[in-house]
């Protein structure tokens, strides 16, 4: 089985930690560097064949719906907690958007999450 | 330039505008492009609608009293000064009751937009 490749795109350039956690879980992770991160995502999670991307901004709004309107991914944002993004990937959302998590154990498990998902 | 009409039809399809977020959504968005055409920066559709999600966001975080986390000051440097008077600008269009043109996380968050729109990023 492929690897899971995930996009991950900070408004202002974070994201390290959720990275290192998409590692742990055994997926590749996409960082993009730099601020306005999430504004690229659907462009490079589409570039990649990403199996899904994670969008922070403050709500994850920008970067989910660019990726909706531009590549009609199932997308869900506002979220707040980690569950609320595990239950997005489990309900087949390809984005899920938060305010500011920079977490390893975000990354680490949604990917958990995916692989559970995809392995049914 | 797209009419304010138009940018909030654009971001109701995507998002449900709540009633009570009409308002303060038209005077967000009119302020943000009226400060876009004053400094001639073109904003596509495609950004304008990721900007207007933003500020859908804004008005959300606002109403419910929700603080971003701050920013440290290397961070608030990434983005030109002058993008980030465009963005107070914006935020102080707001009602009375929406205080958030000198959270600068806030800003910083709304800057970005225009600097991304100024760079092409």
């Amino acid at each position: 089985m492929e690897k899971v490749k995930v996009v991950i795109g900070d408004r202002l350039g974070k994201g390290q930690k959720v990275a290192k956690g998409v590692e742990q879980a055994g997926g590749i992770p996409i960082l993009i560097p730099g601020v306005a991160a999430d504004m690229k995502l659907a462009d490079i999670m589409h570039k990649e064949a990403a199996d899904f991307g994670i969008s922070f901004c403050g709500s994850g709004g920008a970067g989910a719906i660019t990726a909706k309107t531009k590549y009609g991914y199932d997308v869900a944002f506002g979220l707040r907690s980690v569950d609320a993004g595990v239950t997005a990937i489990r309900e087949g959302k390809k984005v899920v958007g938060f305010g500011f998590m920079d977490t390893e154990e975000l990354g680490r498990r949604l990917t958990e999450a995916y692989i559970k998902l995809q392995s049914k | 330039m797209y009419m304010t009409g138009e940018i909030i039809q654009l971001v109701d399809q995507e998002i449900k505008l709540a009633d009570n977020e009409l308002n303060d959504f038209k005077t967000l968005i009119e302020a943000a492009t009226k400060a876009a055409q004053d400094v001639q920066l073109v904003i596509s559709e495609e950004r304008l609608l990721r900007l207007g999600v933003h500020l859908v966001a804004v008005i959300r975080r606002a109403n419910s009293g929700e603080v971003l986390p701050p920013v440290d000051e290397i961070m608030l440097q990434q983005v030109a000064a002058d993008m980030h008077d465009l963005a107070r600008k914006v935020l102080g269009a707001t009602l009375v009751t929406m205080p958030c043109q000198e959270d600068s996380t806030e800003v910083l968050l709304l800057a970005v937009h225009f600097a991304a729109a100024k760079e092409s990023i």
